[in-house]
């Protein structure tokens, strides 16, 4: 689309907020002060696996100034969850992994909490511990979950245990086909559980009011389902619950509570300012996030494809085990994502998968960018250049042999209504220099691609309410997380309505206030707040003018809104100032308040109909390996994404460039390491490896246009698909400048360097 | 938990003798206040980073004589260090990030007596003595002495480093420090490794060669085999395989979660051959054939 069609979206206005973020402003969760709160803190487990014989917290209560020690025993009988519900709001019976939260305290300081953390006496009895999500699923396991089904939807005849979800993507007939390759190839992946490790710990406050309800502050992504889970586990109706969204210093999905039911902290801070009947404000730990909050999982893949001997894809078939951890939390969503993505979103017209996402005594999986994606493209697209070697043909050429088309469908996706899949890897191809550098020794060149499915989910809503010197306030129901709040929220209500983004001001979540949304996750912020604020400005606007066609004796489809002043279109010195109309409307309609709603089900009806215009992504890397200590450098790094119509370019360049970062830390040498008694052995920033800058190279961040998606405008959303390639494209280029295929993150240099020995390199 | 700023050095000792075990020393407290968070508190902290003079790096008997408290960035910014002492220079200069570098001392890198303490192994190569302080008197032994296990320094909890005495190396010598870790120089060293070495006379062979490494044993160590090996020898590609094998041979790495005890071995082999090849290359003007 050309830029002059709009005034405001395609500019690179400054983020709204960004300022007080830098200078240091009280702005992040963390600032939150409130008068007269006590400090509050978590007592962990211990034990990965283990029944509580006993909590006696006598001691820890008799300590002056501890004003609250809770358990389980203080809660109602209620357990929460996803797609399974099995978690209480601190553990009950047992504890499933070590960090598993057991008790809480809130007292005058945080040394009065550490002292009375330290004097509640928990008998265990230990239980046997398992780690690894394959032996898991064996008989000779531990029960994870005695009272938890199997899934419903499992195969017949499969033998497994500890299962909390089975997932299968069935299409052709995948055995058959496969006898008919003429070249097959076969091969187990491996990744690692890396933790999101955003900067700003995670905070909860809670104050009880005099009027017998409870005001909940949050960090978290998703405030509604907070919201809900507050209630459910301190017994109180939703009305009684207000949860105010703070500022958020990254999340990436790990302060999705709420949404992945699996980390509880605002419920406990609320059951604790209950008990005490006083504000309580809990700050948690580096080292306490590393070993207790939600993850992105590791898991192992097994994945086998046949192809014809010109390139053609005929059947895939392929196994994956997904690591949920002690509860179900996001497990069964990502593992589900994940087999569906190691299917692929080439063409290819037989493919079977299975897909268990399974219990183990290990932290909880949350929906970290992209959940399931980066793991599945891992496999899938390194597997796509092993199969590319075998076939002795070209990896683009490969893959653009195998690009779905218009009209084609792929995994997830019933039709697509264009592809720009091949245009990515195409511009990647040239912007890498791919055959026309000159590569040295132990360079080497990478490609992978990558899909964000833009999947089903609920829609959300927005008001625009006009201010009568003709600002507007504006209400949405996502965080401001630094995304579409900040940035496309107000430039789509300034277009809109004529006015500056500096006459925008996007309100964070409060619930009493703000219109329910399912959270600020899967890349859906323009999708659905977008798309609403688009149509409650619209709506707002429709209000405004057809007052002021009165005045200006016209019909309000002949005015237009331009810099604040209300034109006749073609005359414009027949005008009236937006505030002033704004203004006059309290004598009128008493307020202009614009209301909009997305409405997911006509939107996917919509694509079901036309098919769907899906984000597609290509980078392309260039490394060099020493030979000597495994180590990798990347020397040059391009992603080329179709994000759909761009509204801010620099906000989208930082999103492909953050989630790239994100994901070449975890192919580089980002890792959550265990011991076999479930200890996490990294849990502080001292071992917990993330990438530092002179690790990284420059991203080059360019985007496609002309596929314009179901967002606002045509946008798709891009927080999460940068984070897709990353590690296929880095162990390709290592596979391209060595020869050696790394199949198991991180590709480490230790990791690295037994491969090439191995190989006898 | 008690607090004290002596202004001394005898204050410090004495404050040292009362308190023991109990008392904890801080410096530059980059180690020390992250322990304080993670651990328990020790009973008291004994600040002796305003006791003066303790910063001094300057030349002396044919030397460098370096006062505990000075900074790694100090010792990065120090022309004296970066003309005579280039190993332990590089070795500052790689030393994490410059935030870390403006705060840390040397001292508390060696008293903390980690065995990746990226100043170290330099020392050992370096021949440098300890100056070490008791309240009954002091005395100076050689930093193979001072290290006596991970953590553990014959200062012992009553003793006080108060100099560091580095002599200066041979005319015309050449060394290298080279650092394996994951994130470079941002992160605790995986491996570290100081070779220093002169050319004969017509720079046909090396002479006292000098290796150390850290990270790979309990101290920080010589590796004395290998010195042997090369000492006295012209490199060729034969030898460095050689010589890198014996100092893996003479290390004994561990296993934990930054690596396995095997790969540090390889790459104990690989910087010493690097360290080496290098050295070779200074000295002599010839690459390694």
């Amino acid at each position: 689309m050309a830029k002059a069609e709009y005034t405001v979206l395609g500019t690179d206005m400054p983020r709204k907020g960004g300022v007080e973020r830098v200078v240091g402003k009280g702005v992040y969760g963390i600032d939150l002060n409130l008068p007269d709160a006590l400090s509050g803190g978590v007592l962990r487990s211990e034990h990965a696996h283990a029944k509580i014989v006993n909590i006696d917290t006598s001691e820890a209560k008799a300590i002056p100034g501890v004003r609250a020690v809770v358990t389980a025993a203080d809660a109602p009988d209620v357990r929460y969850g996803r797609s399974y519900i099995d978690r209480y709001i601190l553990a009950k019976d047992k504890v499933r992994y070590m960090g598993d939260p057991v008790a809480a305290v809130a007292a005058d300081s945080q040394a009065l909490v550490k002292e009375a953390l330290g004097k509640i006496k928990v008998t265990y009895e230990p239980l046997p511990v398992v780690v690894d999500p394959e032996e898991t699923m064996k008989e000779s396991a531990p029960t994870i979950h005695e009272d938890m089904p199997l899934p419903k939807n499992l195969p017949e005849g499969v033998q497994v245990k500890n299962v909390c979800g089975y997932a299968a993507v069935n299409i052709g007939d995948a055995e058959a086909a496969m006898a008919e390759a003429d070249v097959v190839v076969d091969e187990v992946y491996e990744t690692k559980m890396i933790h999101p490790q955003y900067l700003e710990p995670r905070i909860a406050a809670a104050r009880p009011e005099e009027d017998g309800r409870i005001t909940v502050w949050a960090n978290a992504q998703a405030p509604f389902p907070v919201r809900t889970e507050v209630a459910s586990l301190t017994g109180l109706p939703l009305n009684s619950v207000r949860v105010i969204s703070t500022g958020i210093g990254g999340g990436f999905g790990g302060k999705g509570s709420g949404v992945t039911s699996s980390a509880g902290l605002e419920p406990i801070c609320a059951l604790l300012a209950l008990t005490a009947k006083q504000p309580v404000m809990i700050v948690m730990d580096k080292a306490e996030e590393t070993i207790s909050t939600t993850i992105r999982s590791g898991c192992k893949i097994w994945i086998k494809t046949g192809a014809k001997k010109d390139g053609t894809l005929v059947a895939r078939q392929g196994k994956v085990v997904y690591d949920a951890g002690g509860y179900s939390g996001f497990g069964n969503q990502a593992g589900g994502r994940c087999t569906q993505m190691v299917g692929g979103w080439y063409r290819l017209p037989n493919i079977h998968m299975d897909g268990f996402t399974v219990y183990t005594n290990k932290q909880v999986c949350g929906p970290v960018r992209g959940p399931g994606g980066p793991q599945a493209t891992f496999a899938m697209e390194s597997h796509m250049d092993s199969l590319a070697a075998e076939l002795g043909m070209d990896p683009i050429e490969f893959r653009l042999k195998n690009v779905p088309e218009k009209g084609d469908g792929i995994v997830g996706v019933p039709k697509l209504r264009d592809s720009s899949l091949a245009e990515t890897l195409n511009t990647a191809k040239e912007k890498i220099g791919w055959g026309k550098v000159k590569l040295g020794k132990n360079q080497g060149i990478g490609f992978a691609t990558g899909a964000w499915i833009e999947g089903a989910g609920p829609g959300g809503g927005a008001v625009v309410k006009m201010n009568e010197d003709g600002s507007a306030t504006v209400h949405i129901g996502k965080v401001d997380y630094g995304t579409a709040a900040p940035f496309g929220i107000p430039m789509i209500v300034a277009e809109v309505l004529g006015i500056s983004t500096d006459d925008v001001t996007v309100l964070n979540v409060d619930t009493d206030a703000s219109p329910w949304d399912a959270g600020t996750v899967g890349s859906r912020s323009m999708l659905v707040s977008g798309n609403a604020v688009k149509l409650a400005a619209e709506d707002a606007r429709d209000q405004i003018l057809r007052m002021a066609a009165g005045q200006l004796e016209a019909s309000p489809e002949d005015l237009e809104i331009v810099d604040r002043q209300i034109q006749v279109k073609g005359a414009p010195s027949r005008s009236v100032s937006l505030a002033s109309v704004c203004n006059a409307g309290h004598n009128e309609i008493g307020d202009v308040i614009g209301r909009g709603y997305f409405d997911s089900k006509a939107s996917q009806a919509d694509e079901r109909e036309r098919g769907s215009s899906q984000p597609f992504t290509t980078h392309a890397a260039l490394v060099e390996v020493d030979a000597d200590t495994g180590n990798v450098k990347i020397l040059k790094y391009v992603a080329v994404h179709d994000v759909g119509f761009v509204v801010h370019p620099k906000a989208v360049e930082g999103q492909i460039e953050g989630a790239a970062a994100m994901s070449l830390g975890q192919a580089l040498c980002e890792q959550v390491v265990h011991d076999s008694d479930g200890r996490t052995l990294n849990p502080t920033f001292v071992d917990y490896l993330m990438p530092t800058i002179n690790m990284l190279p420059r991203i080059e961040a360019v985007t496609v246009s002309g596929y314009p998606g179901a967002g606002p405008y045509g946008t798709k959303g891009a927080g999460e698909i940068g984070s897709v390639p990353p590690m296929a494209c880095i162990a390709n280029a290592i596979y391209n400048a060595t020869g050696v295929r790394v199949r198991r993150l991180p590709l480490s240099p230790e990791n690295v360097l037994r491969a090439l020995r191995e190989a006898g390199k | 938990m008690d607090y004290f700023e002596p202004k001394t050095v005898s204050e410090a000792l004495s404050l040292l003798d009362q308190h023991g075990d109990q008392a904890e020393v801080i410096a530059g407290g980059t180690d020390v206040m992250v322990d304080i968070k993670y651990s328990d508190e020790p009973g008291c902290l004994v600040n002796i980073k305003r006791i003066p003079d303790l910063n001094a790096i300057r030349e002396s008997n044919g030397g460098v004589h370096i006062g505990p408290l000075a900074t790694i960035h100090e010792l990065e910014e120090s022309d004296l260090v970066r003309e005579r002492l280039p190993l332990l220079w590089q070795a500052a200069h790689q030393f994490a990030s410059l935030q870390i570098r403006n705060t840390a001392t040397i001292g508390g890198n060696i008293c903390r007596a980690s065995p990746s303490g990226e100043t170290l192994a330099p020392l050992l190569v370096l021949e440098a003595q300890a100056e070490v302080t008791f309240s009954d008197g002091a005395r100076t032994e050689p930093f193979g002495a001072f290290f006596q296990g991970p953590g553990q320094t014959s200062l012992g909890s009553r003793g006080l480093l108060t100099g560091i005495s580095v002599p200066f190396p041979a005319a015309g010598s050449h060394a290298v420090y080279l650092k394996h870790a994951v994130r470079g120089p941002m992160d605790i060293a995986m491996v570290g490794v100081a070779v220093m070495a002169t050319a004969n006379g017509d720079k046909t062979a090396l002479d006292d060669v000098r290796i150390g490494l850290g990270a790979v044993a309990p101290t920080p160590v010589r590796a004395p085999k290998t010195e042997a090996l090369v000492s006295g020898k012209a490199l060729d590609a034969a030898l460095v395989k050689e010589a890198g094998a014996s100092a893996a041979s003479e290390s004994s790495p561990i296993t934990d979660q930054r690596s396995s005890g095997e790969y540090r071995g390889w790459i104990v082999d690989a910087l010493t051959r690097r360290g080496l090849e290098q050295c070779w290359q200074a000295l002599t003007g010839k690459e390694v054939a």
